[in-house]
């Protein structure tokens, strides 16, 4: 029993700070620096220098031999700085490939590793959820060994440096998972007019591509583990979010003063303040469980997992509309860095299934 | 990071159902159940599971401190349904204190019987004038020969009625300052000065009392530790108190049954537990009550590598408050008509749906009693988050 960081996981995460704090990603956002492609590209070399495009993977391949809770740690980190490459979205593309993917695609891996070759998962369906049946991709079969992807993949993360994008479409038979080539004809992209502005989210346009056999691997279940995976990432991206939210309203209320003293030091702001520290914890410590649940296999591990998804995004959300009111009017501003953590913790929401879906997947494995 | 309590204890876990089974079965316990359990009880000291921080000479089993096994043990007994130490402030709040402060004497007098049940405690800490700010309290101990004369009022006293005796929180002390002036007291209760009287909660119950203290006599020796430390000493107390309110044993029961009413009410021409906003209402009130456990095994984690809990305790109690709000809700709209029902007017099984009644206005008072939110609010503010404290007129010494 020790429900609490190890003293790798202590060091894992000061050694992702540091390396974090010397990318300084929020600076390189306030420079609009990213929305260059090639700079992207380059910090995503970045990122794959310090192992995280490929925590999942095994040292076999060039992975960092992470299990989930390890990754979770890195996750928190990224959060907690608005990072704006997906973490999540690559590493939940690695797996799959990993678990299911063809010789050929396994042979990805290590590139994927160095940074090389990039490959992002699709974290949202146009229809709002995750069930199968309401898959927008279709899938239809063309000759021999051949079909064709028709629909549209909304808010794929860095759509536009990757060179593969895993998605799942709906087919004769049921869902398939497809690892397609971003250089493939019929693929269109539009960077979508996101909200998140510490993302680059992009939809996908798939207008009748070709794919062959060899670009399929996965099915449902492929798909039920890598939502799993997903919510436990994005949860705990939402906890960073949400502990920086906290940290940035304690400083601010402790410097601003009102009224002839420190404003933190009236009664109704150090109460809002306790209540975001009890969300903090509390989503930090569902989040904790699921990481553990999924890499345990316990047997309430889809539950674990879409709990910590929904608590943790909505109690980010709540902790964000809090620390604005704390802040008053300059945490309303662009200028303010504020705004990136509240859009954020916002999109987490929606993002990999609406909230509402986790709460319905979990009133089903209870039995209710 | 890991959850597992360990094969060591799953072997301990099964010999514990193994007793279980043994000693503990409701369905005899027709004809004298008072005495089959404290029979039981008896067994279970016996064999180390209940009172397993008291000496053997006073009653108890003497085990060596751990943490999972006794975690495991409140698991079991809780499944089983069968009763553990005696409950109320016996149990949570006198033993400790006298363990770690008593006098031998004090120890051999009051624990054997405590840990029995035979003696029932009051706490006598809050004042009409001293809730919050307990350590105002004005209750007065004076010295005369070899008694404590002491005169003044407690108030939401849990039981005093049914309670041999108090430890109070006493102002032995006049010259000093306000936390330096307390007294920890021990006051037994069955004497013509003490009055007691019941307070009606909203409920219509009367779970808790006054106590009028008019010339009250005590022994000089029935003070616990050294005049003018009674603060400090209560504070070992208070801390015990905060972390059993906020303990996650009852919650998933508390769940099943909401679901249960759920599944029997209607809500817009079909059972209630079809109604989308219902159920997801449920799941976030699940959602809440494993983050509480989760956050309840963390904290049994730093203690178990001996580090300092920090605010997780606190959490924890801010997290029970939360729950009990929320399954109130729940309840509230639930039981439609039977919100208009008395609760009390029907007794026993002949009460409806009107019995959620007790935990929605219940619920109300959890955010006061046992340290009120907004005062829980103020330390995770002031202690965990480094924010200024509260301009005061007075000094704190």
């Amino acid at each position: 029993m020790h429900f609490d960081y190890s003293e790798e996981h202590e060091l894992l995460r000061d050694a992702t700070r540091g390396a974090i704090q010397r990318i300084n990603p929020l600076g390189l956002l306030h420079k609009g620096a990213l929305a260059n492609p090639a700079e992207r590209r380059q910090l995503w070399r970045a990122m794959a220098q310090q192992g995280w495009t490929a925590m999942l993977l095994g040292e076999d391949v060039g992975g960092a031999g992470g299990s989930i809770v390890d990754a979770m740690v890195v996750a928190e980190e990224l959060g907690a700085t608005a990072f704006p490459l997906s973490f999540l979205s690559c590493n939940v593309a690695a797996l799959t490939i990993a678990a299911f993917g063809s010789q050929r695609q396994q042979s990805l891996l290590p590139q994927l590793a160095e940074g090389t070759s990039i490959a992002v998962r699709g974290l949202s369906e146009t229809s709002g959820g995750w069930e199968p049946a309401r898959l927008q991709l279709t899938l239809s079969r063309a000759a021999a060994g051949s079909w064709t992807l028709k629909g549209m993949a909304r808010l794929v993360p860095d759509a536009d440096i990757a060179d593969f994008v895993l998605i799942a479409a709906q087919g004769e038979h049921g869902p398939r998972q497809i690892l397609v080539p971003m250089m493939a004809s019929g693929i269109s992209l539009r960077r979508a007019d996101a909200m998140d502005q510490s993302r680059f989210l992009f939809d996908v346009a798939f207008d009748s591509v070709g794919l062959s056999e060899s670009d399929f691997l996965g099915d449902t279940s492929a798909i039920a583990t890598e939502l799993d995976v997903a919510s436990v990432l994005l949860a705990a991206d939402s906890v960073g979010i949400a502990r920086q939210l906290l940290e940035m309203t304690v400083q601010y209320t402790k410097e601003r003063v009102a009224f002839g003293r420190s404003i933190a030091s009236f009664q109704a702001i150090k109460h809002r303040a306790a209540d975001m520290l009890v969300q903090v914890e509390a989503s930090r410590v569902a989040t904790w469980k699921a990481a553990i649940a999924l890499r345990d296999r316990l047997p309430d591990a889809v539950a674990a997992a879409s709990i910590a998804k929904f608590f943790a995004t909505s109690a980010a959300a709540e902790v964000a509309g809090q620390a604005l009111q704390l802040h008053g009017g300059i945490g309303f501003t662009w200028e303010h860095d504020l705004h990136y953590f509240l859009k954020r913790a916002k999109t987490n929401e929606v993002l990999n299934g609406p909230n509402a879906w986790h709460r319905e997947r979990l009133a089903r494995w209870l039995d209710i | 990071m890991d959850l597992s309590y360990g094969s060591n204890m799953e072997v301990f876990r099964a010999e514990v159902r193994h007793f279980l089974t043994k000693r503990w079965s409701p369905t005899r316990i027709a004809e004298d159940t008072a005495s089959y359990v404290r029979a039981f009880r008896a067994d279970a000291t016996k064999a180390g599971y209940l009172y397993r921080g008291v000496p053997k000479v006073y009653g108890g089993s003497e085990q060596a401190p751990d943490m999972l096994k006794a975690q495991v043990i409140r698991e079991e007994f809780s499944r089983a349904r069968a009763p553990s130490e005696v409950p109320g402030n016996g149990t949570t709040m006198v033993i400790p204190t006298l363990l770690q402060h008593g006098t031998d004497w004090q120890k051999q007098f009051f624990l054997p019987p405590t840990v029995l049940g035979d003696f029932l405690w009051a706490q006598g800490y809050s004042e009409p004038n001293a809730g919050s700010d307990l350590a105002s309290l004005r209750t007065k101990g004076e010295l005369v020969g070899d008694h404590w004369v002491i005169n003044g009022q407690k108030i939401w006293t849990s039981h005093a009625q049914n309670s041999h005796y108090m430890f109070a929180l006493v102002r032995t002390e006049p010259e000093r300052p306000k936390h330096s002036g307390i007294s920890y007291l021990l006051i037994d209760l069955r004497q013509p000065s003490v009055a007691i009287r019941p307070l009606r909660q909203m409920t219509g119950r009367s779970e808790f009392c006054e106590v009028f203290l008019d010339d009250v006599h005590t022994p000089a020796d029935w003070i616990v530790g050294e005049r003018g430390q009674g603060w400090s000493i209560s504070r070992t107390t208070l801390k015990h108190e905060r972390s059993t309110i906020g303990g996650s044993e009852r919650n998933d029961e508390t769940f099943l049954k909401l679901v249960s009413l759920a599944r029997r009410r209607s809500r817009f021409g079909q059972p209630a537990i079809h109604d989308r906003e219902i159920r997801q209402k449920l799941v976030d009130l699940e959602s809440w009550i494993l983050a509480q456990k989760a956050s309840s095994y963390r904290r049994m984690s730093l203690a178990l590598d001996e580090r300092d809990e920090g605010l997780v305790g606190l959490v924890n109690k801010q997290l029970t408050t939360e729950i009990a709000q929320r399954v109130a809700a729940i309840a509230q709209e639930l039981i439609g008509d039977s919100a208009l029902i008395d609760p009390m007017a029907a007794k026993g099984a002949k009460r409806g749906d009107e019995k959620w009644l007790d935990q929605i206005m219940g619920s109300l008072a959890v955010a006061i009693a046992g340290g009120a939110s907004n005062i829980q609010r103020n330390i995770i503010g002031e202690r965990g988050l480094g924010l200024p404290r509260d301009l005061t007129l007075e000094r704190d010494e």
